[in-house]
């Protein structure tokens, strides 16, 4: 019996070692000594993170999470300065300017600086890294809005280091759009032509290459990769800024993959992580209250709101307005939310130039308007409608649960449908006509950078096939509204602007409301108060300049 | 005889595996889910979107899809992950070694508890044993696994700081040279003592809770097979004969109690291997359950597709060398 027993074994072992065999060990890794001196862990960051994206590609992953690694790896023209949301430094541009009417800019590239893998960065590694991204087309609209959708005519190389950007409209807002990491990252030329793969006259700009594997100007290089475990990055020795200005800035960077929500309290308590998300309110709070670490007290540039989609009873807004009405915003973001987030005043973050405040209508949680409100548009009580929101991120269901206790109270019911983040999105962004999408969606936006038409036109402009109202899941339509959309792409006049946002602001929460605004969220990071650096920019959400941290 | 049992058996897995990758092929692409629209990501325009989604080979009708998967899969090909960005079969060879070594290391523990504590439950009857015993196996099987993993963590690591969090080996320690993908047994082969003390480190906690409820399974079964097989005739003569207690137990009550045991082990080898999906997501072990995962919330369809043959191959080939074994084990028994 034993030694069949022991048969058995040695098979299953041998089954699973033959599947196993061929793991190919990391180069880096693979050295002789098993036991590495432990790198010193004060000139280390490690990261805990809830998940671990792969791909390293700028120009194609578009996930907060992805953008964390890309800002360690890449760097673009200009950056936003601090903590600001408007006012941006060069980075790669040494210095910008514009014509009198502000319709063209020079860009004054930065001399000596080289891709990781020796490759030249000059105006002509700048224009292929912004043609490439708006071919591949998943982050281009930034650059192709602001060169009228011809970047090959508009983006002139005047020399080997001057950068010539063509708007074709007054365009005083080009280095704030450049400023956000979102589609104005460069990766190498050299690389891209060596590992690109052309299929039918077509360039796939090495995007496979680009997922696994990095070739930026930014101040770390990837080490190792041991995906769904963790991503290290090291320094590069070469990068043009230097390292050697006495800040004791990080060697080595390990951003972990921690999906346990109490592992990463656990982790960053033990000091074991140095930054978290930490994505319950109990343990932020817990965790504040130490004193042992940072957090941003201010609002994110983000709002989480619920959308409504106009058909059936919502038809008529003075029954939006009376879900408005109907939410209990104060109690929702002091209590549920603990007084993380901030109570939503309007379409777009209260803290963009944009922002209307208190200039604006502003809804209050007030029952008995609701209650007039529905009576007045005919609805019959015990009226049932649908809440549809993604899995994994508590707030949507909370926001749910929140309007749903409201609307018992004014008659009507709400049915909260749950669905992971795959079948949530294939709903919210595929081709479904408005008859057979959920009556309420919970969703969040944030813009790239503090622009208005960014924010508004993906997500409330009348979805077509100019790709406006990519975001726009509900099918939300306003003739007035993108009208006033289209206006404020091109218009400088501050007063004629002010007008725009008031009339859109109006129309977007009362007259039509489009959806209704919950909160804004605050950031979900923790730092240990020995890492320096991080300017809690509302703009950069979840990612980091990973070269201005160091330890103190 | 056992030749033809054993041809039958293999053809009979064939069919199941074939099954299998056309159930979980129609499952996965049925429901309401865009891949190419997911990793496209919200700013993605249309355009790009449909352009990704051809590139993905998410076009053509459902049969074209299999057969095109079909025709890769018979070369080896089980096409790319849009997760890892790699192809699968490199991903199953990264991480099937953690995912198997950490379900033999559970089976282990489980049998050296399990079967001795049922023994000893068994033999000594309403003994301390056996309280004992049935306490753990009512533990076993009652306590959740995840919440198992939790306070294993909880204590192991953040109270007692005697285990790590997560992982393989520590942040210094390099990986043994690749000769099985266990570390535990390279780093063994390889002589790398401090190594492999780091690789048995990592594997303790996960190890432990992912066979905590498989040890009440083998207890339980132990227990009550081998206190009826105290109730045989050939055990009284035996004890008649004037042999000690502990003689008829271990030398003529067990190997027959054991048969039953060894029925279960295969399926239990599936289920150890199904229950490592959760704690290695909990416990952050680098193998195919956290692959699969992250691969099934990202609509990872090849992804997915890879480790669920792998696991059914896994599952049914285990139990058919049960069977076999089963037959060999017990000559009452005829292969036909």
């Amino acid at each position: 019996m034993n030694r069949r027993a022991l048969i058995f074994f040695t098979a299953c072992v041998m089954l699973v070692a033959a599947c196993g065999a061929p793991q190919p060990a990391s180069p880096a890794l693979s050295t002789d000594a098993a036991v590495q001196p432990a790198a010193d862990r004060a000139r280390t960051l490690i990261l805990a993170m809830p998940s671990l994206p792969t791909n390293l590609d700028p120009g194609v992953a578009t996930s907060g999470a992805e953008n964390m690694l890309h800002r360690a790896l890449y760097e673009g023209l200009v950056n936003f300065k601090g903590s600001s949301t408007t006012e941006v430094e060069p980075v790669l541009a040494e210095s910008f300017e514009a014509n009198a009417d502000q319709s063209v800019w020079t860009f004054k590239l930065r001399r000596g600086v080289k891709f990781t893998d020796g490759a030249d960065f000059n105006a002509e590694a700048a224009k292929m890294g912004y043609l490439r991204m708006v071919d591949i087309g998943l982050l281009g609209n930034t650059i192709n809005r602001f060169t009228g959708g011809d970047p090959v005519n508009n983006l002139i190389v005047k020399d080997e280091y001057t950068l010539e950007w063509r708007c074709g409209f007054s365009c005083p807002n080009l280095p704030q759009a450049l400023g956000t990491a979102y589609g104005t990252l460069f990766v190498s030329p050299k690389a891209m032509k060596a590992h690109e793969q052309v299929a039918d006259g077509k360039s796939d700009y090495a995007q496979a290459w680009f997922a696994n594997n990095a070739a930026g100007t930014g101040p770390y290089m990837v080490e190792s990769i041991k995906p769904n475990e963790e991503i290290v990055f090291v320094r590069n020795p070469n990068y043009w800024r230097g390292w050697n200005d006495g800040k004791q800035r990080f060697e080595r960077i390990i951003i972990r993959n921690v999906p346990e929500p109490s592992t990463r309290r656990q982790l960053l308590e033990k000091g074991d992580a140095d930054i978290a998300l930490i994505s319950t309110v109990e343990d932020y709070k817990a965790l504040r209250e130490t004193g042992r670490f940072q957090g941003s007290d201010k609002p994110l540039f983000r709002i989480n709101y619920i959308t409504f989609t106009k058909r059936g009873v919502l038809v008529d807004p003075r029954v939006r307005q009376a879900i408005s009405y109907a939410f209990d915003y104060d109690g929702y973001a002091n209590n549920v939310e603990g007084g993380l987030m901030k109570r939503g005043t309007s379409p777009w973050p209260s803290g963009m130039s944009s922002a209307v405040g208190t200039r604006g209508f502003q809804y209050t949680f007030d029952l008995d308007k609701a209650k007039a409100l529905l009576q007045e548009a005919g609805v019959p009580p015990g009226t049932e409608l649908t809440y549809l929101y993604a899995t994994g991120y508590g707030y949507y269901e909370r926001m749910g649960q929140v309007l749903q206790a409201g609307l018992e109270q004014i008659g009507l019911k709400l049915k909260l449908e749950e669905r992971d983040e795959a079948t949530f999105n294939d709903i919210f962004y595929g081709s479904r006509p408005v008859e057979e999408l959920p009556d309420l969606m919970g969703y969040a936006w944030w813009p790239d950078y503090d622009d208005f038409y960014n924010y508004v036109n993906p997500v409330f402009h009348t979805r077509n096939d100019q790709n406006d109202g990519l975001g726009n899941g509900a099918l939300y339509s306003n003739a007035e509204l993108d009208a006033l959309i289209e206006q404020s792409k091109t218009e400088t006049d501050p007063a004629k602007l002010k007008a725009i946002y008031e009339r859109a602001h109006q129309i977007l929460m009362f007259e039509d409301p489009a959806g209704l605004y919950a909160a804004e969220p605050q950031e979900e990071i923790l730092i240990a108060n020995s890492v320096k650096g991080h300017p809690w920019n509302p703009i950069h959400v979840k990612t980091f300049d990973f070269y201005g941290l160091y330890r103190e | 005889m056992i030749g033809q049992f054993v041809l039958r058996r293999l053809l009979g897995l064939l069919a199941v595996l074939a099954a299998i990758s056309v159930a979980t092929f129609v499952l996965a692409r049925v429901v309401p889910k865009d891949p190419a629209r997911l990793i496209a990501g919200p700013r993605a325009n249309p355009q790009a979107v449909e352009a990704l989604r051809e590139r993905l080979g998410l076009n053509g009708s459902l049969p074209e899809q299999y057969a095109r998967y079909m025709a890769g899969l018979l070369q080896g090909d089980l096409g790319w992950s849009f997760s890892t960005k790699r192809p699968v079969l490199q991903d199953i060879q990264t991480f099937l070694p953690a995912t198997a070594e950490l379900t033999l290391a559970a089976l282990c523990i489980s049998l050296l508890i399990g079967l001795p504590a049922g023994i000893l439950s068994a033999a000594w009857r309403n003994s301390p044993f056996d309280y004992i015993g049935r306490l753990l196996s009512t533990l076993g099987v009652s306590l959740p696994p995840f919440w198992v993993a939790l306070v294993g963590q909880l204590v192991g690591y953040y109270v007692l700081s005697w285990l790590p969090v997560g992982g393989r080996l520590s942040q210094e320690v390099a990986p043994p040279p690749t000769l099985t993908g266990f570390y535990t047994v390279d780093s063994a082969l390889a002589g790398q003592w401090a190594t492999f003390a780091d690789a048995l480190w990592h594997l303790l906690l996960p190890a432990f809770v992912l066979s905590f409820g498989v040890i009440a399974v083998f207890l339980r079964i132990m227990r009550a097979s081998l206190l009826e097989v105290l109730q045989q005739d050939y055990i009284r003569a035996a004890r008649a004969k004037g042999l000690t207690h502990r003689t008829v137990v271990l030398r003529h009550a067990v190997r027959n109690a054991m048969i039953p045991t060894l029925t279960i082990l295969g399926l239990q080898i599936g289920l150890l291997m199904s229950g490592s999906f959760l704690i290695e997501s909990i416990l952050q072990w680098p193998g195919l359950g956290l692959y699969a995962a992250n691969a099934l919330l990202a609509a990872d369809y090849n992804a997915t597709m890879g480790v669920t043959l792998v696991l059914a191959t896994v599952y049914t080939v285990a139990n058919a060398v049960v069977d076999i074994a089963y037959g060999l084990a017990d000559p009452r028994l005829k292969v036909t």
